[in-house]
């Protein structure tokens, strides 16, 4: 479990410029479990995410993986409890090697896996995320932007952090594309059991993956709940610049005119399934 | 206008492999084109041609009646279509948000008293003359994109072309964009070619074109798009979410209208079938 307890992050501290990136923040993220993660642009979920993984540390509070707090001064990173792995944007201009195979590998490798082990790896990992055998051995540069984007994915799978946290992976990539990696994303978090947080701008790709969403603004945590609890608060989410699916605010609009639809509706699939019950009290369909 | 002709382009010498094959389209003056396609279509690239930042390796584009491959028309043709990218963080350059929009005019030799009215008539067309004095970078990434079209519009073209502006942005900054883009395109009559993968902000143009293998393979009004939606799947794009969900009614037996794409118009489908028992 990860745990963060009254953690401040402050940007050029005691200067004229000092800014509170994060304050006072403090939140549970259970195990297993798929977390979506939602906040205006600077709202500090960048941050935030740093902080988990390690790569920061924190300005005060503290945060415990699997109860060690990593945000102790005298902690060093090769004791991390957990491996949490960590998507940045645009992975894909962080390809280096020069085949998929070897990019993929180099987690593995680094981590001191014999062949044998970095070959089964690779190999999930790429399956994962739908890569061919025959591009193994091609140069990651050679390949499409939505390729590109899943080898550099695969190549923090490869590690089998029980913590994956992406974000925005879906960024500039074609509807199809988009589909595809959340899809893979939503699998492997099923079959491995692992914990996802998911950082996204779409409110519709959480609606459909995540079953938590965590909420910062300016900086604060201004919700955490279910996916359902969460985007049934619209309005407040409008205020801090965020919205609700698309298919939802239809669903709030048949409301408004005398539909008695249920309010909490958040696919297209959930909400075809309603009207169809309604169509059918109504004798429209058997 | 913009007019392509035949267009062929190659990244490289080998033209058996063309990023766009054979190009023709036109866009006329005022209108509002959305571009389709998926990661790879093309759809970057011929937007490149439109103001001579990429010339075609064969056939040719016509801005405003001049030949972009002609070098002495390379300004005016850069005046008049204005580019617009995806990241904003990658466009701004000045410390100052007026600095930053004026930069264009400071490079055209503009002079002091219209490069001042130039700029505040810019700042008020995205609605940010309230930041006009602030660094862009305390601004969110919405206001960072409006400023970076401020800069745009500053310099009085007739057509702005926009790649994928909305990608990074949040959903109020999207909101923001989406709006500015159509009171320059309504109220100001400029010419707006909108790339997007969003579905929901091409049903907005007046016109969809949908690329793939470098080609355009659709062309057309929104509401004739996006009910070609098999189509439209096997390109490997979408339909808007509301679209999707008439789909999914009549395939079960529902009478409601297909070519549906506005939140607001499928309210009004639904609200109409759902009550029509009562009277």
């Amino acid at each position: 479990m990860i745990e963060l307890r009254n953690v401040s992050f402050i940007y050029s501290d005691d200067g004229p410029f000092e800014t509170k990136a994060l304050n006072d923040i403090s939140l549970k993220i259970e195990d297993n479990g798929f977390y979506g993660l939602i906040g205006h642009t600077g709202s500090g979920k960048t941050t935030l995410v740093q902080l988990i993984a390690g790569l920061v540390k924190p300005s005060s509070g503290e945060i415990l993986i699997d109860g060690v707090n990593i945000a102790e001064k005298k902690f060093k990173m090769r004791d991390m409890p957990q491996r949490i792995g960590l998507v940045f944007q645009y992975p894909e201009y962080q390809l280096f090697e020069e085949t998929v195979f070897d990019d993929v590998a180099f987690g593995p490798r680094n981590m001191g896996c014999d062949e044998a082990e970095v070959r089964r790896r690779v190999t999930e990992a790429l399956q994962t995320v739908g890569i061919k055998e025959k591009y193994y051995k091609a140069s990651p540069f050679e390949l499409s932007g939505g390729q590109k984007r899943r080898v550099a994915i695969a190549g923090t799978i490869s590690m089998e952090p029980p913590v994956l946290i992406l974000d925005e992976p879906a960024a500039g990539l074609d509807p199809h594309g988009r589909e595809s990696i959340l899809q893979k994303i939503t699998k492997l978090q099923k079959d491995r059991k692992i914990t996802v947080i998911l950082v996204s701008h779409s409110m519709e790709d959480i609606a459909r993956t995540a079953e938590k969403v965590i909420v910062l603004n300016k900086g604060k945590l201004e919700m955490l709940g279910t996916t359902r609890e969460v985007f049934a608060k619209g309005e407040r989410l409008s205020e801090m610049g965020l919205s609700i699916p698309e298919i939802s605010r239809v669903v709030l609009g048949l409301r408004e005119r005398g539909i008695n639809i249920r309010e909490d509706v958040l696919t297209v699939d959930e909400a075809a399934e309603e009207i169809l019950k309604l169509a059918a009290e109504k004798g429209l369909i058997k | 206008m913009i007019k392509a002709e035949n267009v062929t382009f190659s990244y490289s010498d080998d033209l058996s492999v063309p990023v766009l094959d054979n190009v023709s389209i036109t866009v006329a003056d005022g209108s509002f084109v959305a571009v389709l396609g998926h990661n790879g279509s093309g759809k970057s690239t011929l937007a490149k041609h439109f103001n001579a930042i990429l010339l075609p390796s064969g056939g040719k584009v016509y801005v405003f009646g001049q030949d972009t491959a002609k070098k002495n028309a390379l300004l005016d043709v850069r005046k008049k279509v204005g580019m617009v990218f995806q990241n904003p963080d990658n466009q701004i350059v000045a410390t100052v948000v007026e600095e930053d929009v004026a930069f264009g005019l400071e490079n055209l030799g503009v002079p002091s008293d219209e490069m001042h009215e130039r700029v505040g008539k810019a700042l008020d067309a995205v609605q940010m003359s309230e930041f006009a004095k602030s660094a862009p970078h305390n601004l969110s990434g919405g206001q960072k994109q409006r400023v970076a079209i401020a800069g745009i519009i500053a310099m009085r073209p007739r057509c702005i072309v926009l790649d994928e502006p909305t990608a990074m942005l949040d959903p109020s900054g999207r909101r923001e964009i989406m709006k500015t883009i159509k009171t320059l395109n309504k109220d100001m009559g400029i010419t707006v070619v909108l790339i997007t993968h969003y579905m929901d902000e091409a049903a907005q143009a007046d016109r969809v074109i949908v690329m793939d293998s470098g080609k355009v393979c659709m062309d057309d009004c929104p509401k004739n798009i996006f009910t070609r939606r098999e189509e439209l799947l096997a390109l490997g794009l979408d339909v808007p979410q509301v679209t999707e969900l008439m789909h999914r009614l009549r395939e079960k037996g529902l009478r409601v209208r297909e070519d549906i794409i506005y939140t607001d118009e499928c309210i009004e489908e639904l609200v109409s079938l759902l009550e029509e028992k009562y009277d």
